[in-house]
């Protein structure tokens, strides 16, 4: 059985090897044909001229190479008309979506010809390589119950190089995912399969090869969950039901609404977490979407101000954190290994609440300053709008939290520092709506840890493996239910 | 099935054994030191359970062997759902 064990982590490394090592490699070659059908007309114009002259035609090697030289083209582009001040003319699509959209086109050769193939090596051997490595552990450890021997000396749970280097990689994959996603073309095209069950004629982006990733862990993690936990039915049935709202909400209805016309939301996700709530676009879209798309707003407000309080109440706010939000889905099954790593010191727990409700205080702000905006866009379409306060525009205020919450504390520093800060270190120090509901249930909630009278040993477990960084056993030895703020 | 000790004159309940189950300190000592009946226990003992949520519970069964073997009739103390829902135990 160990040696199955073995076997399968070796499978698993061929596959995630394969899967980054495409990324090097591929041909690239952008014709004027695909500047034609990619590019607006305007932007078609603007260009067309210094393609031809320094990419068109030409082949390349990598993603990377082709994207960096598109990119120069554009921004060199959009200077010339900054600095002549031709502002009808400058550009406003992001240079990296331009980069991916025109790269992903240009793509041909042996990556594009075998993607099924490519999928099954990567995806494919993947799967079979983990169950291989969590289903051996039935065998070798028959009796249920939870084993925490030698955590704290294995090199990928106690912050040793195995966990360095899954560090690395893992932020390494948010900061591509986020700031250079044409750098994760080839693996992006390896899921057009996928993609194409639910549309023949689109192709799958980055956000869909992250999506199907997502589930695709929180799946094979989640077993591996359920095996650890399988004497306790209470997270089996929690585990069951997050990875059922992942796979469900965040990413089939994402997939099956375009097709139907109906705007791709994700009903599960509230605001302030979800911060796009009052962009102008996202409104616009939902107003436009007919019957559904009033619905997904109102319900987005309902859910927001009645339905979380009101569950916050009877339920506590673990209701959404561990049992609907993918963010915690992640947490507690990608993540699990890493529950020990949290920070249990006073000072993390003093800087927690500052952080926290800092991000909270900076969502309220931004939405209300947004939604002041989008007000003035929906009530007087096409008039003269205000969308800056105090010298601020609402556009760089929402692309600074986009920019520092939404992807570097959620994304890069929330899941790619799993190993090093353990695994809810954005829904502790972070997420503005665990901020919101810890408000509620601090003051209204009928929900509360407690502990049972006289059992606790002080045996220290309850603390070292509470991956939210909660000091449990100082609150057990004073007898003390968890929201007695005062250790 | 929990042992009980069953003070034949009284029936005072001085203690139990609770097999695994995991129950509630507080209730206990309050039952203690208010000196209930075991009848009063069996009926309440499912208000007494600290395991946590979805586990399996088996104080019906607990409850119908004590009634055969001491050929007593304790009736379980039930709560509507909605008792559940606002009421903590």
């Amino acid at each position: 059985m160990k040696s199955l064990r073995q076997t399968g982590l070796i499978v698993f490394l061929i596959s995630l090897s394969i899967f980054s090592a495409v990324n090097f490699t591929g041909r690239f070659l952008l014709t004027d044909e695909i500047l034609k059908t990619k590019l607006s007309d305007t932007e078609y114009a603007n260009l067309k001229n210094n393609f031809a002259s320094e990419v068109l035609n030409k082949e390349y090697s990598s993603s990377w190479s082709m994207a960096s030289e598109i990119i120069a083209v554009y921004d060199k582009k959009n200077q010339e008309f900054i600095n002549a001040k031709e502002w009808d003319k400058v550009m406003y699509t992001p240079s990296k979506d331009i980069a991916f959209k025109l790269v992903r086109a240009s793509a041909n050769g042996w990556i594009t010809e075998n993607k099924l193939l490519l999928f099954l090596l990567t995806f494919g051997l993947g799967i079979i390589g983990s169950l291989m490595f969590i289903l051996s552990e039935l065998k070798i450890h028959p009796v249920a119950g939870i084993k925490n021997n030698g955590i704290f000396q294995n090199a990928s749970t106690n912050r040793g190089w195995i966990g360095i280097v899954t560090f690395i990689f893992l932020t390494g994959f948010y900061i591509l995912l986020y700031f250079y996603p044409y750098a994760l073309i080839n693996s992006a095209m390896i899921t057009d399969p996928v993609k194409h069950l639910f549309n023949p004629n689109e192709n799958a982006s980055q956000w869909f090869l992250y999506g199907f990733m997502y589930c695709v862990v929180m799946l094979v993690m989640g077993i591996k969950m359920i095996i650890k936990y399988r004497h306790n039915n209470y997270q089996i049935v929690r585990t069951t039901v997050v990875v059922f709202f992942q796979l469900i909400f965040a990413f089939l209805l994402i997939e099956i609404l375009p097709l139907f016309n109906l705007p791709a939301r994700d009903l599960k996700s509230a605001w302030p977490l979800d911060y796009t709530f009052l962009f102008e676009w996202n409104v616009q879209e939902l107003i436009a979407a007919g019957h559904f798309g009033k619905f997904v707003f109102v319900w987005g407000i309902i859910l927001s101000l009645v339905i979380i309080p009101v569950m916050v109440y009877f339920f506590g706010k673990r209701w959404y954190c561990s049992w609907v939000c993918g963010c915690g889905g992640l947490a507690e099954t990608l993540g699990d290994p890493y529950r020990h790593l949290s920070n249990k010191k006073l000072w993390a727990w003093k800087l927690e609440r500052w952080l926290v409700h800092g991000v909270l205080v900076f969502a309220i702000l931004m939405t209300i300053f947004t939604g002041y905006v989008t007000w003035q866009i929906i009530k007087n379409p096409g008039s003269e709008i205000t969308d800056r306060i105090f010298g601020i525009s609402v556009y760089d205020f929402r692309a600074a939290y986009g920019f520092l919450i939404g992807s570097i504390f959620a994304g890069v520093i929330g899941t790619g520092f799993y190993p090093v800060f353990g695994n809810r270190t954005w829904c502790r120090f972070g997420c503005p709506l665990a901020a919101y509901m810890g408000i509620i249930q601090r003051f209204k909630s009928r929900f509360r840890i407690t502990t049972n009278g006289g059992q606790c040993i002080s045996c220290g477990n309850c603390s070292a493996y509470c991956e939210q960084g909660i000091d449990v056993r100082a609150y057990a030895q004073k007898v003390r239910i968890l929201s007695d703020h005062h250790v | 099935m929990p042992a009980y000790r069953l003070e034949k004159d009284t029936s005072e309940f001085t203690g139990i054994n609770v097999f695994g189950i995991r129950m509630r300190h507080e209730l206990f000592d309050q039952w203690l030191r208010n000196k209930a009946t075991v009848q009063e226990v069996m009926a309440n003992l499912a208000a007494a359970n600290f395991d946590p949520e979805f586990y399996a519970s088996h104080e019906l069964e607990i409850i119908s062997m004590f009634n055969s073997q001491k050929g007593l009739n304790v009736v379980p103390a039930k709560k509507v759902w909605w008792q559940k829902l606002i009421k903590s135990s």
